[in-house]
């Protein structure tokens, strides 16, 4: 420890004066002085000490306060952050959600894929992709015109020719179902273009997988 | 080489120290204190510097890394979005082929029905042409003038001036097989036989033959008939037609292994037909 | 029109063969004498006994839905004692006289005399089975309503039958005389019901969360069984004349008509090569040989028939008429003489009939939306839905005369199946 020797050497030197400083002499004070001196160092010691332990205290109790209001101060921040996190996770997962439920719609009784149709056919394979244990089913439904039977066929039809553009996308079949309601569960209610419309559509449902959907 | 350096230059200090550790005033020290910590700072920079050398060129190598995997992420996305593309147009391909099937299966049912319309209008056609034929006798007064239209009629009769054309005759035979004249309908369908072999009709007829036997439920008469059309006309839309009529009877009899053979035979021979796509179902379903 | 000589004589032929073929056995005369297109007058005795009002108005009520007759019932009237005064009923415009009387033992003694002839023509004992004004005591007095028309026309009514259909999701059925609506028990969510042509049998299509499929019933027995296989979708069932086999439409993209005997699944096949194209609603004609489909090979909705094996198949719906755009409900007559169909006519669905003959085609109504028919039994009535009163409810046509009745009120009633005469063991 070579670079600490002229740390030793001041201490040497302090060693040193100390033992040249002159004695005070003890016979100049008397007892009783010396006692009172005594009992008042005594007390302002204990002063001294009831004072250190109250600053102690309060600093103490300050600084658990501190602690406390940094603690809570910290676990708000977390809980806040993880609720953001959770927000932010949620509306991803009810985008995917929405984005997958998309509903297609059709002319009169056709059952081929509009333009419009194919984009949000589109924009569910991403979804489909990134949830491969995701099993899906696909209604076909029709308005309330025509033959009762025959919608249930066309509904087949239109709920089909989603399938068929999603299996050619490279979607396993096997993950997705279809099936016709024809015209027995209407979206809308009533005897208008503005009616029948909005009930010739493909609805899509999640079978399996719904609960862990992964956001593509 | 650093080390030796170093301990050389903390060596120096020491000795000194010691040296005159007895007789050292405050300022002495002051002074050994200073180059001490200028021992120090100097060490510490060299070390930083040094540092400082190695991080550089981490972070040009970080660089040209980052460049080379940013290159890759867009050739990666480029190739993504390239395969998405080409999906996508498989897929609009593959859809547009569905409908493009379903509008030529549209247009030969569509065809189909003009040949039937047609072959009403034939039939049409050719009465007008007998009645004109048969009733030169009301405008004798200008026979002259009339004669060229009764040729021009007998022409349209098909050869024959004096009874009805095959188009009449077959949609006669039709009329009355529909209403279940089984013989009537027999008798235009013979006639149509044996005055015009050659007629485009002759098939139909003779298949017309064999569905008025199917009506009285001869059904043995009606196989050796529905034969005829399939061995003699077997380029004819009739023959697997026909040929399928058999099936269908053996079928219903019970003799599946013969039904088997002839639906089997309509998917060889006439595969496009729409017998075939029937047949193939039976060969499927029986199959365990 | 000038003559067609060859024609006329195939057509000469034939009409003397239908003549014939119509022609009673000798020594046996049909119905009353009467001018045919008009409807004989026919006056109904009131009588007395257990529920012997309800007996009047049933047959009356029953004989004038039947269409043939012009029933002469006033309210109230005298139970004649002794001979019958022929000459007053007469005067008040029947051509025949419907005397019932209940001897007290729970029969009904029914007998027609026939004014012009001053005799009584027919006589019969009908056997009410009690308790008066139950379901089967009202069938059979619906029976004695059937043979009084065939007594009086030759042709028997249909007032002992049944129709099924669709209420609610579920199945229904109701009397030909529109009493005793009622659920079929034990049936879910239901659709497009059928008849077996023994009455005792049905088939209708069950529509559930993961598709449909066809279950058949013994109405007798309820014993209930899939007829169906694993496609996605099946859908409307008809049973074959003879019975033996049941045809329906089943699929995963298009559908195609499948048949199948109603014992083992085995014997299935398909008689349409609909290659993704819709094909369902089978009818068969009644000698079974036939069958109209609706199909969408031709891009639009359309009516076809073949042959019961599939071979043959052709546009029956060709004529020039509605908006050429969609047809459907294809229901074969009994009498194999017509088909019944819904087309569109601007813009809405109406009723219509097609001649199998000269594919001549007669549309029968044209208030509100009509469509769905289903043939009665006597190859003259339709029962159909109509929206004409408000909400969709079943009602009967007559298409001779071109009458409407309603058959079923309150909610929403459709996919009507007119059933058999129920026989008379029930």
């Amino acid at each position: 420890m070579p670079h600490h020797l002229p740390r030793l050497a001041l201490v040497a030197f302090s060693l040193l004066s100390v033992a040249c400083f002159p004695k005070q002499d003890p016979s100049t004070s008397p007892e009783a002085l010396a006692a009172a001196a005594k009992a008042k160092k005594a007390d302002s010691v204990a002063a001294v000490q009831a004072e250190a332990a109250r600053v102690a205290e309060a600093a103490r109790v300050e600084a658990a306060a501190k602690a406390e209001a940094a603690a809570k101060a910290a676990v708000a921040k977390a809980t806040a952050d993880s609720v953001a996190r959770a927000e932010v996770i949620t509306r991803a997962i009810t985008a995917t959600r929405s984005t997958f439920a998309e509903m297609i719609f059709f002319d009169y009784d056709r059952a081929e894929l509009s333009v419009e149709s194919r984009e949000t056919l589109e924009a569910k394979l991403p979804i489909l992709r990134a949830n491969p244990g995701m099993r899906i089913r696909i209604s076909g439904h029709t308005d309330e015109r025509g033959s009762d039977e025959y919608n249930l066929a066309l509904g087949q039809r239109r709920a089909a020719a989603a399938k068929r553009y999603l299996v050619s996308q490279g979607i396993d079949e096997a993950r997705i179902d279809v099936v016709s309601f024809g015209e027995e569960r209407p979206m809308v209610e009533g005897s208008d273009e503005s009616a029948w419309s909005q009930n010739r559509r493909d609805e899509f449902e999640i079978v399996v997988g719904g609960d862990a959907i992964r956001v593509p | 080489m650093r080390l030796v350096r170093r301990s050389r230059l903390l060596l120096a200090p020491v000795v000194l120290v010691t040296a005159g550790a007895c007789f050292a005033t405050r300022a002495d020290l002051r002074i050994v204190q200073g180059d001490v910590l200028a021992v120090r700072d100097s060490v510490r920079a060299a070390r930083l510097a040094a540092e400082r050398r190695d991080s550089l060129a981490r972070v040009a190598t970080d660089s040209a890394l980052a460049r080379v995997v940013a290159a890759l992420v867009t050739v990666g996305d480029s190739v993504v979005s390239i395969r998405g593309a080409t999906q996508r147009m498989d897929g609009a391909l593959r859809e547009d082929l569905h409908t493009i099937r379903q509008q030529l299966i549209t247009i030969q049912e569509l065809t189909g029905q003009s040949q039937r319309r047609i072959q009403e209008l034939r039939a049409d056609l050719e009465s007008d042409a007998a009645d004109r034929a048969s009733t030169p006798v009301v405008p004798s007064a200008a026979a002259d003038t009339t004669r060229g239209t009764t040729t021009v009629g007998a022409a349209g009769g098909a050869g024959t001036p004096t009874g009805p054309g095959p188009a009449q005759l077959y949609q006669l035979g039709q009329d009355q097989l529909r209403r279940g004249s089984n013989t009537a309908a027999r008798g235009a369908f013979t006639t149509l036989l044996t005055q015009h072999p050659q007629s485009d009709l002759a098939p139909d007829a003779l298949y017309g033959i064999a569905e008025t036997f199917t009506a009285e439920g001869n059904g043995v008469r009606a196989d050796s008939v529905y034969n005829l059309v399939a061995t003699r006309y077997p380029q004819s839309e009739r023959a697997p037609i026909a040929l399928y009529k058999r099936a269908t009877a053996y079928r219903l009899v019970g003799q599946a292994e013969r039904a088997q053979s002839l639906y089997r035979q309509i998917v060889e021979t006439y595969p496009n037909s729409e017998s075939a796509r029937l047949a193939q179902g039976f060969l499927t379903s029986r199959r365990p | 029109m000038p003559l067609r000589p060859f024609a006329l004589s195939f057509a000469s032929v034939a009409l003397v063969a239908s003549l014939g073929a119509q022609e009673p056995a000798p020594g046996v005369r049909i119905g009353l004498t009467y001018a045919p297109g008009t409807r004989p007058g026919l006056y109904v005795l009131p009588l007395r006994g257990a529920g012997a009002d309800s007996v009047r108005a049933i047959v009356a009520r029953d004989l004038d839905h039947g269409d043939r007759i012009a029933v002469i019932a006033p309210d109230g009237g005298v139970i004649p004692s002794g001979p019958l005064n022929y000459a007053l009923y007469q005067r008040l415009g029947a051509a025949a006289v419907l005397q019932m009387t209940m001897p007290g033992d729970g029969s009904l003694q029914v007998a027609l005399h026939e004014l012009a002839s001053s005799t009584v023509r027919n006589s019969q004992r009908f056997v009410l089975p009690q308790p008066a004004l139950g379901p089967a005591w009202r069938l059979a007095v619906h029976r004695v309503a059937d043979e009084v028309e065939r007594w009086v026309t030759g042709q028997q009514g249909v007032a002992a039958s049944r129709v099924l259909f669709v209420r609610g999701g579920t199945l229904w059925q109701v009397d030909a005389d529109g009493e005793n609506a009622m659920p079929v028990p034990g049936v879910g969510a239901a659709l497009g019901p059928a008849w077996h042509p023994n009455g005792t049998v049905i088939a209708w299509t069950e529509l559930g969360d993961g598709g449909s499929r066809i279950l058949m019933r013994d109405l007798t027995s309820g014993r209930t069984s899939v007829m169906s296989g694993r496609a996605a979708a099946n859908l409307s069932p008809a049973f074959a004349p003879d019975g033996s086999q049941l045809a329906y439409a089943a699929g995963s993209d298009g559908t195609d008509i499948l048949v199948r005997p109603l014992d083992g699944e085995a014997g299935s096949f398909a008689i349409t090569a609909g290659q993704g194209s819709t094909n369902a609603q089978p009818s068969f004609s009644p000698d079974g040989r036939r069958v109209a489909f609706t199909t969408s090979r031709l891009g639009r909705n359309e009516i076809y028939i073949s042959d019961s094996d599939g071979a043959n198949p052709e546009l029956l719906t060709t004529s020039g008429f509605g908006d050429q755009l969609y047809r459907s409900d294809p229901s074969w007559s009994p009498d194999g003489r017509a088909v019944a169909f819904s087309t569109q006519i601007e813009g809405r669905f109406q009723v219509a009939t097609i001649a199998l003959r000269d594919r001549s085609v007669k549309q029968h109504t044209s208030e509100g939306i009509n469509e769905d028919p289903s043939w009665a039994p006597d190859a003259r009535h339709l029962v159909l839905t109509s929206n004409r009163g408000g909400s969709r409810q079943l009602w009967v046509l007559d298409t001779e005369s071109g009458r409407m009745r309603q058959l079923t009120r309150g909610p929403v009633a459709r996919m009507a199946a007119w059933g058999p005469r129920l026989p008379a063991a029930r």
